[in-house]
């Protein structure tokens, strides 16, 4: 089976891209059966289409843009928001497990 | 204050920020970029800052084809934003964007000038029988049009949205193929929106015998770009989009959305003057243009945060500023700083607010000055990507005083970022070694 993905959204697809490597490469090492991709806000919905997240989180930066992707995608899948301090020191155990912990709070 | 700013404040721009003219001003303008980058590299190889190479690509013919690149990709960036943008309020609707932006591309050429009067033969007489010829004219398509692409991009995107949401379309019965009946879903919204547009048109030929786009650059754009020349158009790059962060919001984002149409703008009448062959700012030159806010103001990330990037890395004792240091160190190359930002933290830490606003705040100021008085030259106008590195960037965007320049203002940031640094540095050592918050008040007073 395709590991399942999460999908991260910031601004620019920059810096998130760092993050979702690092969790990538923290869940293959822990075969968590994860994969995870990290887009800009204007690549999200489009990569929602093509990747089927199972869950959404977005960067503190743009914590403005929870609103309208829980409006969107909300129903169907959890969106989460990442916490300043790990998303800074680029946390990779601490994301997956605040993903995680979304997914089963909307269960 | 903090509190107000949180709860009152905020939360309203970011409404604003939110809304769907701004998500497609933004997103819209997105689209032109490519081009604009692309263009810019033949800019730059037509007017090679080296005279030998510049005058070896005129002998052998192919500075003529390097201008074609530039004059279909860069001349024409207003046709680029005006598409984008329809397209972008479309989408972002939940509606196939391409209608709305060939709609706008057609509302944009009814509303620009097409007749180009007086014509002249070799000899400098007017052609006898020919007083105009019917063209689509660059000249209004370029940057000169930027405002008007993106009044009619947003208009375009609003009323297609709006017909198509309510169902005002032309429905064809279940047993006609999807992509036949798709074909004529823009049909009615398309003949309302260009006869809206007819009528703009004559509306301004006939009252004032001009067109929308040529009115709308003297009365809207020229004031405008003119005011994001100068002091107050500095204010807005170099602190505002700090502020936002302060508070962890991505403001160079938000600033550079709106303020992009206008820095761009300023950019391509740079870039004619290049082409021109008389970039100068007494020569009317703009000096803040998008690569004043990517290349002096957020390079290394938005705050100039190179120097406690490199104060983390070299001289930072504590376990947390250690790490911040190495991760973000390779990012800082390609101007990112969110680990910094928020690892550190910069935002929402007080202590960090003076350097972090600071440092912008005076490479703005000190390169505005420069710029002006002709110590530095003006930005020719090439867009580059906001990730190429500091120096490299200030070599191709103006030339190596620009890049001796950057590495100036970086080496100020080490040095206002410094006291801040080492002071945070001791708070958090003291507190990694279990001292308690009174211990290290006090110690801290009596370091002083």
């Amino acid at each position: 089976m395709a590991d399942k993905n999460i999908l991260l959204i910031d601004a620019a697809g920059m810096s998130i891209s760092l993050l979702a490597k690092k969790m990538d490469d923290y869940s293959k090492t822990n075969n968590l059966g994860y994969s995870v991709e990290g887009v800009a806000d204007s690549a999200g919905p489009e990569k929602i289409e093509s990747n089927k997240p199972i869950a959404i989180m977005i960067a503190p930066q743009v914590s403005y843009l929870f609103d309208k992707y829980e409006k969107e995608y909300g129903k169907d899948i959890p969106v989460g928001k990442i916490e300043m301090v790990s998303y800074g020191m680029m946390d990779a155990p601490k994301v997956i497990k605040a993903t995680e912990d979304v997914i089963s709070s909307k269960k | 204050m903090n509190k107000w700013i949180n709860e009152k404040v905020l939360p309203n721009v970011l409404k604003f920020v939110n809304t769907r003219p701004m998500n497609a001003l933004k997103n819209g303008m997105l689209f032109s970029l490519p081009f604009l980058m692309v263009g810019s590299i033949f800019l730059i190889l037509t007017n090679f800052p080296w005279d030998p190479i510049k005058d070896f690509f005129v002998n052998v013919q192919l500075a003529p084809i390097f201008n074609k690149v530039y004059n279909a990709t860069m001349n024409l960036s207003a046709m680029f934003a005006v598409v984008g943008i329809a397209y972008a309020w479309a989408e972002d609707a939940g509606f196939p964007g391409l209608p709305s932006g060939l709609l706008g591309l057609a509302s944009m050429l009814v509303v620009n000038p097409d007749t180009i009067s007086n014509f002249t033969n070799a000899s400098g007489k007017a052609v006898k029988g020919v007083s105009s010829v019917t063209a689509i004219l660059p000249d209004w398509l370029g940057g000169k049009g930027m405002i008007t692409a993106i009044i009619i991009g947003m208009l375009v995107g609003g009323i297609y949205s709006w017909f198509v949401r309510k169902g005002i379309t032309i429905k064809l019965p279940e047993s006609v193929p999807t992509n036949v009946a798709a074909s004529f879903t823009a049909l009615i919204p398309a003949a309302v929106i260009l006869t809206l547009m007819g009528a703009i048109y004559g509306i301004f030929d006939l009252g004032w015998h001009t067109t929308m786009v040529e009115s709308i650059y003297k009365l809207i754009q020229t004031p405008l770009q003119h005011a994001s020349d100068g002091p107050l158009g500095v204010f807005i790059v170099a602190v505002l989009p700090v502020l936002f962060w302060m508070f962890g919001i991505h403001g160079t984002v938000i600033i550079g959305g709106i303020m992009g149409g206008l820095l761009q703008a300023n950019g391509l009448d740079n870039a004619a003057m290049l082409k021109a062959g008389d970039l100068s700012v007494k020569s009317g030159a703009h000096i803040v243009t998008g690569a004043f806010m990517d290349q002096l103001i957020t390079f290394s990330g938005t705050g100039i945060t190179l120097g406690l990037t490199i104060y983390l890395l070299f001289w930072a004792k504590s376990k947390q500023l250690k790490t911040i240091g190495k991760l973000e160190i390779a990012p800082a190359l390609f101007n990112i700083n969110e680990p910094l930002l928020f690892g550190t933290p910069i935002v929402l830490n007080p202590l960090f607010f003076i350097p972090f606003l600071g440092v912008p705040l005076i490479s703005g100021i000190l390169s505005y000055i420069l710029i002006a008085t002709g110590i530095l030259p003006p930005f020719n106008g090439a867009s580059i990507p906001w990730t190429t590195p500091p120096i490299i960037s200030g070599l191709l965007v103006s030339g190596w005083k620009m890049a001796i320049w950057q590495a100036i203002v970086l080496v100020m940031s080490v040095v206002v970022y410094f006291p801040f640094a080492h002071k945070y540095d001791q708070i958090l050592l003291a507190r990694e070694n279990g001292e308690t918050t009174e211990e290290i008040e006090k110690d801290l007073a009596e370091d002083k």
